[in-house]
């Protein structure tokens, strides 16, 4: 498969990964040249890879991630957009309750929100984002952990932080 | 339902699930990203890239880069794809046209003069994704006049309708009206000036980066409206670019078609387009009397296709009250801070407030 076989196949979908994971369509479109402008460099290499566009994606990360750390840029502002629930109480509760999630996912610190988008978007495995962000899985599972109090996101499965939650009284 | 022990609900992991879908929206358009990518790689370097617009959302929008950004209304009635009766699709190597039919080049060069023709018209277009013979998306689009000059001042109105991921009907999203001055070839940011009304139903808000405007409000503001690629007459999809491409080979006359009562000819998209890795099977009928486009059906055969449609109107009054966006009634009208926003673009309004109707 040759970059632009590549590009011609797989960019929209990389282009929404990339979105989901920053939140942003400015920086999503800049973390993605970035990094194609990289791999088409060195595309021989990666196109001998089984899993190139995996490759890609998990350029795409550490792009994103570095971005972060070494440049400010727009993201999305503190809560969001003020949605007043009068003028729509139904669908706008819905779409509320969505935006405060999206609002809080851009607070996260860079690799906590890294690590949900891996695993709730991709939904690649812990030992997968491990190997993705370069650390164990303990340390994803760590960030995950954090994330999703922060976010109060209830997860399945025995792992739950039940001591914090207490039943609705219904 | 379970509470944190602040008595906030907890939510589920399919909510965060369905939250980060949402942002797909923002994805970039592959067509920009890869028009940098050739920037970068320069006339020398490996090989330009090039991408065959995606089947759907190719169509632009305008870019408000820390300000605004749009809204749009319609009814959202089923478009329904009326095939060409007997139209056929291009066959490689099959004998050139029947007799009597122009060159490309002719063609191309009357398409041009009947653009001019209709110059200061109003453009009415539409722009229509469709999966698996489900729409999901459609635009449509007033742009008046039809083919600014530069420094003209140019209106456009855009409706944007879509489908929401569960159901299968086509809802109101957006209506968007920019003003802006008609910039000289090559100039890809304006100062404009844009009223958008954002409908709830599809989604909790119309816009970019942090000035979006929540759903079931309106708002208006001036700022840069950047577009790398299409802003008026001068897009890669306008019928200007098409005839542009027909006259330079781009495209081959397969045969004379009626499309909806009108005497037309078709074409398809051959793949000597330069940048055009990957054609997407694309068809092109032409009006054969007014030299002017019709319909262009890109994916043709494909799961997934765009249909684009074009026509004329004369700007009567009635017509030009077409280029204005509806603010409904009882709908507030939204106010961008004047604070700075946070970014390297420059300065726009930041979050703001909902004031009253």
């Amino acid at each position: 498969m040759t970059f632009e076989e590549f590009a011609a196949a797989r960019l929209p979908a990389v282009l929404r990964f990339a979105a989901v994971l920053t939140g942003d369509r400015s920086l999503a479109e800049d973390v993605v040249q970035e990094v194609l402008i990289r791999a088409n460099g060195r595309w021989q290499a990666i196109a001998d890879l089984d899993r190139p566009e995996a490759y890609v994606r998990k350029m795409i990360v550490n792009e994103y991630l570095s971005w972060r750390r070494r440049s400010w840029r727009l993201v999305l502002s503190g809560a969001g957009p003020e949605v007043d629930g009068r003028l729509a109480p139904d669908p706008a509760a819905a779409h509320a309750e969505r935006d405060a999630i999206l609002a809080e996912l851009a607070r996260l610190p860079a690799r906590q929100r890294a690590v949900l988008v891996l695993r709730y978007y991709e939904g690649l495995s812990d030992t997968e984002i491990a190997e993705a962000l370069g650390c164990a899985p303990g340390t994803v599972r760590g960030y995950a952990s954090r994330a999703l109090a922060l976010l109060r996101v209830e997860m399945a499965g025995p792992t739950k932080p039940a001591q914090e939650m207490t039943e609705e009284k219904s | 339902m379970r509470r944190d022990r602040d008595g906030g609900p907890m939510r589920t992991e399919d909510d965060l699930r369905q939250a980060l879908v949402t942002l797909e929206r923002h994805a970039p358009d592959a067509h920009t990203v890869l028009s940098v990518l050739n920037s970068a790689a320069g006339q020398s370097g490996p090989g330009r890239f090039s991408w065959r617009r995606p089947p759907t959302r190719s169509r632009w929008r305008p870019r408000f880069r820390l300000i605004l950004l749009a809204a749009a209304a319609a009814a959202a009635a089923g478009l329904v794809i009326t095939l060409v009766p007997g139209s056929r699709s291009p066959q490689p190597g099959r004998p050139p046209a029947e007799a009597g039919l122009p060159t490309t080049a002719a063609l191309g060069r009357a398409m041009l003069t009947a653009f001019n023709g209709v110059r200061d018209d109003i453009e009415y277009s539409t722009q229509t994704g469709i999966t698996k013979g489900v729409t999901a998306d459609v635009y449509r689009d007033w742009s008046w006049p039809a083919q600014p000059a530069p420094g003209q001042l140019q209106h456009d109105r855009t409706l944007f309708s879509e489908r929401t991921p569960k159901s299968l009907v086509v809802r109101l999203s957006e209506d968007d009206e920019v003003t802006f001055i008609a910039p000289r070839t090559g100039v890809i940011t304006v100062r404009g000036q844009i009223t958008m009304v954002c409908y709830p139903g599809t989604g909790p808000a119309c816009g970019y980066g942090n000035t979006n405007t929540p759903a079931g409000t309106w708002s208006q503001a001036s700022g840069k409206v950047l577009n790398a690629s299409d802003i008026g007459a001068g897009g890669m999809l306008s019928p200007a670019s098409l005839a542009q491409g027909i006259a330079s080979g781009q495209w081959r006359i397969t045969h004379r078609a009626r499309l909806e009562g009108q005497p037309a000819i078709e074409l398809s998209e051959t793949s000597h387009g330069r940048n055009v890795i990957e054609p997407l099977p694309t068809l092109l009928w032409v009006n054969a009397r007014t030299h002017l486009p019709i319909r262009m059906i890109n994916g043709v055969g494909l799961a997934t296709v765009t249909l684009n449609e074009w026509a004329y109107l004369p700007p009567t009054p009635a017509n030009l009250k077409l280029l204005r966006v509806h603010i409904p009634p009882g709908y507030p009208r939204y106010r961008f801070a004047l604070n700075s926003a946070p970014s390297s673009g420059g300065p726009g309004p930041g979050p703001g407030q909902v004031l009253g109707p």
